[in-house]
């Protein structure tokens, strides 16, 4: 019960930066950005190269390059008879609310920002007969936040200082087999293998007092994911698809260590935690139609559905609530593939356009992004480049939280 | 007949200390007693068990029940265990395994207290007293004989962490909790306490803040109540409605503060809460506990004027003092809760200034910041309750003792006793 005053009352008054009126909604429960909340969005299902990211975020239907499985694993049986590739994006996300940030501890002004670059896809598949295989490495998510930093001073002296660091990462390493069934018809199926890590490190130090509070927390992550899915043409230059990623677990294994260390008190007061963590992680159903308008022209709609509802997430060996409603994602785009002739060489330039609202599974706030994309490229000979962008805006939690992503990728078909 | 093993100490320690981490139901300790030929005579006629003689003393190894046992013999002992005993291996699950280690979260404690409710049907009783904003439900456990009934028996009401890091809050309600149901077949002696009172044990009032402490910031306070400014948190022991606001030195006006009273007295679930607990029940006497200082406050804390019974409390505190002392050593001050600082809205003073029945409040060890402050070693937590056992029974006596010689609920000089009520009990 004892207060420690009076030289961290000020100290706590000098943590809080501004405070902004903030929205009525009385948000008692993080929601947007929970520890294990990927950056940009919760639906990250599934991971998207720069082509499929600038038409609209579709890929169920199209087949751009062999990142294509990991949403349908039926478009190995319509992809080049071999193609290689990998992708690099950027990716910054603005957040607000977060561990000690604007829960209590730390107040912000602004909005936070996180910028992330990654290679994150690398990715190659082929032919033979009636059949196709497709192998892919990805960053699916990323768990990073924005670290804090805080030191304060008085009279030149530092008296009191607070370090946290967030970081993560999920990547799927991922294998597609396909069959075309009938001339118009294919079917896959694709198996994943999921491995990736957390850290976080809180770091409080009162240096007036002589001691230093430190907290630990590493994850190993697991899994493994099942996919499915079929493509149908039934008309010349229609493609309709469907689908599945059935629901899995993914497992932590997980430690912890909370200590307390004081220069006069000697040894220090360590607290381990060790769990064995399984969330269960949920089914994915997308559908998906690309319809060949025109010449060159192509347009794309993707609808994917997300079970939410019967997510499971398990922290330290104690399931957390999260109360959460299942949630669908749209996207529209459309692909335009003039060819031009340069220098004598035959080239063919995409462009790219598209928008897509994906709605977030919280309850409260109940918020979605809404965004636009745009991609372009250029194919020559066998290579591509490719470079997509999407841009999205979130609406619901009252702070307006944008996501970017800029993708380019490099591919090579024959 | 005293048999001496030829074990190591430390040896046997650190097995007891896995098993302690193992089976969280039956803590063990190590208790020394001078080797005098008086305490052999009365130990070889006694089930206790010796472990070794060393450098003039007698080491037992004391199971649950035997610190009444050793009590009641009139031998003096110090408890060993935290000297003695070796860290569990780190294969060794820790009692509960999270981020806590082998404290209680919300989820743990109420696991707990439902196991104990279907584990001891015959005394205790589980009820639902409120939710709160979070959505969590504060529990209070009844443990008497009958306890669906109300009988007309003194009450002693136990209250646990209405700040959020005090974790150690937790567990000394609780261990209370499970030492008079563990107890109650094995030991006359609290079978009659249990038999003859009605104990109340709260031990969670801020589970939000505790939830809020352990997944993200460890020295969190207050409740979680978003304020108006953006700010979180109440300071729960600031917002009982008794001499509320009294003053800007006892409480802040001040959302972003960590002594923030509140909008208006009770604006609280928690509180409001065992406000109602309160009034629907007839304590006797009350208990708050806190850490740090190893302090024994009683009321006032609004005014630096003593209260009215300030003698009666003040003899109370330092009869617990005296008997926490003897156990492992350590000295807890009894002063009245102005003594440091006023505070004003606390629980204290609620309870004696609207029940008029005394109310204390422990500030369980360490005895300052830089020795753990509100962090408390794991292996601390059997020692603190035990030395802080002695008191409660103290405290559950007294109540009986005037109980009985007042008669059915004669309070001189106090408001009349209120009604008892209906609270929500777990079917």
């Amino acid at each position: 019960m004892r207060i420690i005053r009076p030289v961290l009352l000020p100290c706590l008054s000098a943590l809080a930066l501004a405070v902004l009126p903030l929205s009525v909604r009385a948000q008692l429960v993080q929601g947007q950005y929970e520890t294990e909340a990927p950056v940009g969005s919760w639906n990250t299902f599934p991971f998207l190269t720069a082509p499929s990211l600038g038409r609209g975020e579709t890929s169920y239907a199209f087949a751009s390059d062999s990142s294509c499985t990991l949403a349908n694993p039926a478009l190995a049986a319509r992809l080049p008879k071999l193609t290689l590739g990998l992708n690099g994006s950027l990716r910054r996300a603005t957040i607000f609310r977060f561990g000690p940030v604007n829960t209590g501890v730390f107040t912000s002004r602004e909005n936070l920002t996180i910028d992330l670059s990654a290679l994150d896809w690398g990715g190659l598949s082929f032919r033979f007969g009636r059949w196709a295989v497709a192998f892919n490495a990805a960053l699916i998510e990323t768990y990073d936040r924005p670290p804090i930093a805080f030191d304060y001073y008085e009279e030149g002296r530092l008296l009191y200082s607070y370090k946290w660091n967030q970081t993560g990462l999920l990547r799927t390493f991922h294998l597609s087999l396909a069959r075309e069934l009938r001339p118009n018809l294919t079917v896959g199926l694709g198996l994943g293998l999921l491995s990736g890590s957390t850290g976080l490190t809180s770091e409080e130090s009162y240096a007036y007092a002589g001691y230093v509070i430190r907290d630990d927390r590493d994850q190993d992550l697991s899994g493994f994911t099942m996919n499915a899915g079929i493509l149908w043409e039934p008309l010349a230059g229609l493609r309709l698809a469907l689908a599945v990623r059935a629901p899995f677990i993914a497992k932590a294994a997980s430690e912890s260590a909370l200590s307390y260390t004081s220069v006069s008190a000697g040894a220090p007061i360590v607290i381990r935690g060790s769990s064995r963590d399984k969330s269960r992680l949920p089914a994915t159903v997308g559908a998906g139609v690309c319809w060949s308008a025109l010449p060159r022209l192509q347009w794309a709609v993707d609808l994917t559905f997300i079970d939410w509802m019967s997510y499971r997430f398990q922290y330290f060996g104690e399931t957390k609530t999260r109360a959460f409603r299942n949630s669908w994602k749209l996207g529209t785009g459309v692909e335009y593939e003039p060819e031009i002739s340069l220098w004598g060489a035959a080239l063919t330039l995409p462009f790219r356009a598209g928008i897509v609202y994906d709605s977030q599974p919280m309850r409260d706030p109940r918020s979605g992004v809404l965004g636009w994309t745009v991609g372009t490229g250029v194919a020559w000979n066998h290579l591509r480049l490719d470079l997509g962008a999407s841009f999205g805006s979130e609406n619901g939690s009252g702070r307006k939280l944008r996501t970017t992503r800029t993708a380019l990728a490099l591919g090579y078909r024959l | 007949m005293i048999t001496v093993r030829r074990a190591a100490a430390a040896l046997i320690a650190s097995a007891l200390g896995f098993l302690a981490s193992t089976t969280p139901l039956v803590p063990q300790d190590i208790v020394s007693v001078r080797a005098t030929e008086e305490n052999k005579a009365k130990l070889a006629r006694s089930p206790l068990d010796l472990l070794m003689e060393w450098d003039h003393k007698l080491y037992l190894v004391l199971a649950p029940g035997d610190v009444s046992r050793l009590q009641s013999l009139g031998i003096p002992f110090a408890l060993e265990t935290g000297r003695l005993a070796v860290s569990p291996p780190p294969s060794a699950a820790l009692s509960q395994g999270g981020l806590n280690g082998a404290y209680h979260s919300y989820a743990e404690l109420e696991r707990e207290l439902l196991d104990i409710a279907r584990d001891y049907p015959a005394i205790a009783k589980l009820f639902r007293l409120g939710t709160t904003l979070e959505g969590r439900t504060i529990y209070a456990l009844k443990i008497s004989d009958r306890p669906e009934l109300n009988e007309d028996e003194p009450e002693v009401l136990f209250l646990g962490c209405h700040h959020a890091r005090e974790w150690i809050t937790v567990e000394v309600p609780l261990l209370l909790a499970r030492y008079l149901t563990g107890e109650y077949d094995r030991d006359e002696n609290v079978r009659n306490r249990v038999d003859s009172a009605e104990v109340w044990i709260v031990p969670l009032v801020n589970p939000d803040g505790l939830e809020y402490s352990i997944q993200t910031y460890r020295w969190w306070r207050k409740n979680r109540r978003l304020n108006d400014d953006g700010s979180y948190g109440v300071d729960l022991n600031r917002n009982y409605g008794y001499q509320w606001g009294a003053d800007d030195e006892g409480s802040s006006p001040a959302p972003v503060s960590d002594v923030f009273r509140g909008r208006e007295p009770f604006s609280e679930p928690e509180t409001s809460i065992v406000r109602g607990l309160c009034e629907s029940r007839d304590f006797r006497v009350a208990v708050s506990y806190h850490n740090f200082s190893q302090i024994i406050l009683y009321a006032w804390g609004w005014t630096r004027r003593p209260s009215p019974n300030a003698a009666e409390y003040a003899a109370m505190a330092a009869r617990m003092a005296d008997l926490i002392r003897p156990v492992n050593g350590r000295d807890y001050t009894p002063e009245p809760a102005c003594s440091l600082y006023l505070t004003n809205g606390d629980t204290v003073d609620y309870i004696t200034g609207t029940l008029g029945i005394p109310a204390i409040t422990i500030e369980l060890p360490p005895l300052d910041i830089v020795h753990g402050g509100f962090m408390n070693a794991e292996s601390d937590i059997s020692s603190v309750f035990a030395e802080n056992l002695p008191a409660m029974l103290y405290l559950i006596d007294d109540a009986r003792q005037k109980f009985a010689a007042s008669g059915d609920g004669e309070r001189p000089g106090r408001p009349a006793k209120p009604k008892k009520g209906k609270l929500d009990a777990l079917k």
